[in-house]
């Protein structure tokens, strides 16, 4: 029997609701239970993807339900990727917060919120249905709250309520989409979608086409609306930040590109609007970058970042849709997905590392950071990584979107925004290597070996970076095969219906 | 003709006053209120379209004949229940301001300034 | 000045309210021209639903069986709704008394609090008879928790209706919820399947028929009751003082 993909999502909900039973009943049990099983979902995932590698896409069916009247999942070589992503994003991330803060009891009710975070998006990866996609996003944005929104932080209500303004017209926009394409095509399974939208008439394509871009664009942060980003992370503190940067806006950036692909059928329908994606993460990369230049925030800096990142990723998937399904389209999508994991690998590391320089400073204005020599260390390695100097994984997944755009201009901003990066984080190591004389490991008392063992974590990440960047010839072939099932609809169709009637 | 024009037309006018009161309000109550309009817009758009000429409630006791478009109704019955979630997040988080800084005006307590 | 501030204000709604019409109208536009695609063949939901179910009522076959994975998302988002309320309001306690109301009133609902009861059973009980369901029930159970609350002030409503009961009743129906989905799984059918698993159908028209649905029904109504109300108490609680 093959595994079903539906305990991927299932796992971590049960979890999140056993977590909160007991945290009531026994609080000093859930952290670990907690760690014990987000490890099970990375077990399963990882089970999950050598069964699909080794023997194509698995569906599932939910309550036994022929697809297009009931819900149905679908794991193939692309969504498994996101769903090891996310899965791995959860484990480190609670390894992370045990580094310093050990079994103990943990306040706030993180566990349960990280562990619906992880649900929804990994339900975001592996769903075929639109209105069931639906409801993962809204949980996601209710989980992102919950991550962001501490009492102890006075800016975080503010940014959570900004938040949940524009996550509601968000999901208004996308319920709207959903709606339209429902009553035009009779179906929500995506599938189906994919065999009927060809009938639709323009006009009403390029609205739902609009109403899918303007809702995911809210939540990845596409350029006039990710003016929420910086808010949400200076809030959200570093660790649940990294949850939200690194993995969150990967998956809302995968579900986008589903969309595009599968149901909307963009290669067939519009292809037009591939060159405006491109042009559109262009704009990204030069407005996050250039924002990050005057940015004073640690963490709104990184959130910056993060926009001019998804812009990359944006370019590499407009890419490749111009080019179509052929080997160079191909490789534009892998590289757009080395980015991602490059991306997540980074941020992450660059956020908790800078948990301990925001804690030593007690203040996350950036002229004042401290860090101690390690930290610095773990800095510099991860801005190499992300500002894309050989032979780190950022240098790699830059290349290989830069060599897929067939004109000069993406070159050519694709290098401005590394210049622009190279300046903000010269910046800030100059500003750490002054502080660094002052050596602060020697206090006894306990806390600073609990700060040093809050290093091991970003540290992985890190020397990660360092090994993607030299095994790329590995990863991408795994990543070529992932380009190809997300811009292969007809192979997706066949999995999802089957040979039902 | 199509008595569902009448139906469309509240949905998107309603849509239309939600979206008008986020742009212009700054109390975060207003702005609650707003959010529920919005999502209340979409409910009615649900409602309009299960709508099958002569159609009665899909409840299968007895009597035959059209019935209204049940997938509508499911889905409007999950959009009410999220949108419930959502505000009732809003207004705890408009409480919580209110008892920090005992205003609900959000030009007051959001600091514009971006580069802080 | 102040004049000046106004007119930039006018300008300002005068601009929002054409940007709204305008994509109010195109909204209008948009659905006129998806509902003018010709008929899409019917999805058998009415023909097929009590062969497939049991259940006569086809919204509640839809809600807790062909697309009973969304009910447990939507479950799942005001379970994290209310777990966000809570962890950004604290704990409620009620050191203010609120006004209670006269005598006549509290007797008055003391009678009636039974009677109030038998609505939201009833709706929760025949969701798949009638219509109704665990979702419109568990609010108006909600609602008479809301009710005591209002009549009989929060000290004796919380002694009689404890916030951990609302809060552990919660948890377990979301618990139990998940797990009766894995049923399902365990059966080789599919996760949150009903009658593919082995259960009785019972007849359909019956009080006990539809499979696992009217037990769905029954968590979901525990779930959203619960949930509700303990939203309410800690949005009404008064703020803990920090000493």
């Amino acid at each position: 029997m093959r595994l079903d993909p539906v305990l991927l999502v299932v796992t971590p909900l049960i979890s999140a609701f056993l977590l909160s039973l007991v945290k009531k009943l026994t609080p000093r049990l859930a952290p670990s239970l907690a760690l014990g099983l987000s490890v099970f979902t990375l077990v399963l995932s990882t089970l999950l993807a050598k069964e699909v590698y080794i023997n194509g896409p698995v569906a599932s069916y939910l309550g036994g339900w022929n697809p297009r009247i009931g819900i149905s999942l679908l794991a193939d070589q692309a969504s498994v990727l996101l769903v090891l992503l996310v899965s791995w994003g959860q484990t480190l991330g609670l390894v992370f917060i045990a580094s310093y803060r050990g079994f103990t009891h943990w306040p706030g009710k993180y566990l349960v919120f990280s562990s619906i975070f992880t649900c929804s998006l990994i339900g975001m990866a592996l769903t075929a249905d639109l209105f069931n996609l639906f409801v993962f996003i809204e949980l996601s944005t209710v989980a992102t709250i919950g991550i962001m929104a501490k009492p102890d932080r006075p800016l975080g209500s503010v940014a959570g309520f900004v938040y949940l303004i524009v996550a509601s017209v968000s999901g208004s926009l996308l319920l709207i989409g959903v709606v339209l394409v429902y009553s035009a095509t009779g179906s929500l399974s995506m599938a189906v979608i994919a065999q009927e939208i060809h009938a639709l008439p323009p006009g009403l394509y390029w609205g739902i086409l609009l109403c899918f871009t303007l809702s995911l664009g809210m939540k990845f942060g596409l350029v006039p609306m990710h003016f929420w980003q910086p808010w949400a992370y200076h809030a959200a503190g570093c660790t649940g930040a990294a949850l939200l940067t690194a993995f969150g806006m990967k998956a809302y950036l995968f579900a986008f590109f589903r969309v595009l692909w599968v149901p909307l059928q963009l290669p067939s329908m519009a292809p037009v609007f591939f060159p405006v994606l491109t042009l559109w993460g262009l704009a990204n990369i030069i407005l996050g970058h250039t924002m990050g230049l005057i940015q004073k925030d640690y963490k709104k800096l990184l959130a910056l970042s993060s926009t001019a990142h998804g812009g990359y990723i944006l370019v590499a998937a407009g890419l490749a849709g111009s080019m179509g399904t052929t080997t160079a389209g191909l490789f534009a999508l892998a590289a757009g997905f080395f980015h991602m994991l490059n991306h997540s690998l980074v941020k992450a590391s660059l956020l908790w590392v800078g948990r301990s320089f925001l804690k030593q400073a007690s203040s996350s204005t950036i002229d004042v950071l401290k860090a101690s020599p390690l930290g610095t260390g773990i800095f510099v390695l991860a801005a190499l990584g992300i500002v894309g100097i050989p032979p780190t994984g950022g240098f790699a997944s830059k290349l290989f979107i830069a060599s897929s755009a067939g004109t000069p201009a993406p070159v050519i901003i694709i290098g401005l925004g590394t210049l622009i990066s190279l300046a903000y984080y010269l910046r800030i190591y100059l500003i750490l290597r002054d502080q660094t004389s002052t050596p602060s490991i020697v206090k006894s008392n306990g806390t600073s070996v609990r700060e040093l063992n809050s290093l091991f974590v970003p540290g992985i990440l890190a020397m990660g970076v360092l090994f993607i960047g030299f095994s790329s010839s590995i990863i991408m072939p795994v990543l070529l095969n992932g380009a190809g099932a997300m811009m292969d609809s007809g192979t997706y169709i066949l999995h999802v219906l089957g040979d039902l009637p | 003709m199509n008595p569902q024009i009448p139906v469309f037309i509240t949905a998107a006018l309603v849509w239309a006053i939600g979206i008008y009161g986020l742009i212009i309000h700054r109390n975060m109550i207003q702005i609650c209120v707003s959010l529920s309009i919005m999502e209340s817009a979409v409910i009615i758009l649900l409602v309009g379209l299960a709508f099958v000429p002569g159609g009665s409630a899909p409840i299968l006791d007895g009597h035959t004949g059209p019935f209204a478009d049940p997938v509508p109704h499911a889905l409007a019955l999950t959009a009410i229940v999220i949108g419930a979630g959502f505000l009732a997040i809003a207004l705890s988080l408009t409480v919580a301001m209110y008892r920090k800084y005992g205003t609900a005006d959000v030009k007051k307590l959001f600091p514009w300034d971006e580069t802080q | 000045m102040n004049q000046s501030y106004d007119t930039s204000k006018k300008i300002r709604h005068l601009l929002a309210g054409i940007f709204t019409l305008s994509l109010g109208a195109s909204l209008i536009w948009l659905i006129l021209e998806a509902t003018g695609m010709p008929l899409t063949p019917d999805l058998g939901y009415v023909m097929n639903s009590v062969g497939d179910t049991g259940s006569i009522n086809v919204v509640t076959a839809i809600l807790m069986d062909y697309r009973g994975f969304d009910t447990l998302g939507e479950a799942s988002v005001i379970f994290t709704s209310v777990a966000v309320t809570a962890a950004i309001l604290a704990e409620p306690v009620f050191t203010l008394e609120r006004p209670i109301l006269s005598i006549i009133t509290r007797r008055a609902i003391a009678y009636l609090v039974p009677v109030f009861f038998m609505f939201p059973l009833y709706v929760i009980t025949h969701g798949h008879l009638s219509p109704g369901g665990g979702f419109q029930g568990g609010v108006s159970l909600a609602v008479l928790v809301i009710l005591t609350h209002v009549v009989f002030g929060h000290n004796l409503a919380m002694k009689k209706i404890p916030f951990s009961l609302l809060t552990m009743g919660e948890y377990w129906a979301a618990l139990s919820f998940g797990i009766l989905g894995l049923l399902g799984i365990f059966t080789g059918v599919g996760f949150l399947a009903n009658l593919a698993t082995g259960v009785p159908r019972g007849i359909p028209g019956q009080l006990l028929s539809g499979g696992l649905i009217p037990v769905l029904n029954l968590i979901v109504g525990i779930k959203v009751a619960a949930g509700l109300s303990s939203l309410y108490i800690t949005l009404e609680g008064n703020p803990r003082r920090k000493k």
